[in-house]
């Protein structure tokens, strides 16, 4: 059975452009518009994997994140960060809220599937 | 106009961009290149950028969002977009755009011509649908066809200034770009590195 990543950012291109890439590679992709919609979205289904953007409308990539690990069912669903965001007081935030890594775009596939599979939940 | 001299002004490079809060005039010169002036009307926030993307073979069809020069394209807009444009303020949902650019040095009518006559068409369409699949209206537009532009955005009503520039320089300013974006391309499209926040499955990348 295929793995579940939610990917969560403001932008449809991206949102596209990354669930292009990650169907390729076998995954079922759940979107969200940012990180509000994305916990709305959260209501109990297998999530293996986490990609967020970071600056988002409504609730932010790192707000998110903190909130995420408040729900017992996902705090340990790992959390990447996919972000043109480069200021190293939001990677060390994203960090202590408990994200698991930082890619910064313009990514390359190769590059994000890589990371992905040694983040996804087995 | 007395009031427009007191304006402060920016001329934008390919590459470059700006967002600002001050109504700025900001203008640029254009070729194959495209500019996206960005404006909320109601945060008062404006910008525009200058992005080409680094299309290798336009000749096989139109850049995909998911294709190397798209994923540079997105990154271009979402600077524009995401990190400087919401950060003072803006909503997305109030955005607008205007864009212009995209000029071809030979009308595009064969899949066959070399890269440098049609690049143009190539950003034209990832302008369009990337605004489109955004969500951004796009009100106002002077795109694609043989001359190149100049451009003056002005952030205080948000109004667009054209100026055509003849054939013969056009092509002279499609070569310049093309240039000048080869390092800025170069740079931004290095091997991004991921971080892995502690050791685990995935230890250091």
């Amino acid at each position: 059975m295929a793995k579940t990543i939610m990917v969560i950012d403001d932008s449809a291109s991206l949102r596209s452009v990354v669930g292009i890439a990650l169907k390729g590679a076998g995954y079922d992709v759940l979107e969200a518009s940012d990180g509000r919609d994305a916990l709305n979205k959260l209501t109990g289904q297998k999530v293996h994997l986490i990609v967020s953007d970071v600056n988002m409308p409504n609730m932010d990539g790192i707000t998110f994140v903190k909130e995420v690990k408040k729900l017992s069912s996902y705090k340990f669903t790992p959390i990447m960060m996919l972000t043109t965001e480069s200021q190293p007081e939001k990677k060390a935030a994203a960090r202590e809220a408990g994200a698991k890594a930082w890619l910064v775009k313009p990514f390359q596939p190769p590059m994000l599937l890589d990371a992905v599979s040694k983040l996804v939940l087995p | 106009m007395e009031g427009l001299r007191r304006v402060r002004k920016r001329f934008l490079r390919p590459g470059e961009h700006c967002v600002t809060r001050e109504p700025m005039m900001l203008s640029t010169l254009l070729g194959s290149c495209v500019a996206v002036c960005l404006f909320d009307p109601v945060a008062h926030v404006s910008g525009m950028n200058h992005f080409l993307l680094p299309v290798r073979n336009p000749a096989a069809g139109p850049a995909t969002l998911d294709s190397n020069a798209g994923r540079y394209g997105l990154w271009a807009m979402e600077i524009l977009i995401d990190n400087k444009a919401l950060k003072l303020g803006a909503r997305r949902e109030r955005l607008r755009a205007k864009a212009f650019g995209g000029a071809n040095v030979l009308q595009v009518s064969s899949g066959a011509l070399p890269e440098r006559y049609s690049i143009g068409t190539a950003n034209v369409q990832f302008v369009r649908r990337f605004l489109e699949q955004d969500g951004i209206p796009l009100v106002a537009q002077d795109l694609g066809g043989l001359n190149g532009r100049q451009i003056y955005f002005y952030g205080g009503d948000y109004s667009v200034y054209l100026r055509r520039v003849p054939r013969s320089s056009t092509v002279a300013i499609i070569d310049e770009e093309r240039g000048y974006l080869r390092h800025a391309i170069a740079a931004k499209q290095r091997k991004p590195q991921v971080d892995f926040f502690e050791d685990g499955p995935g230890s250091k990348a």
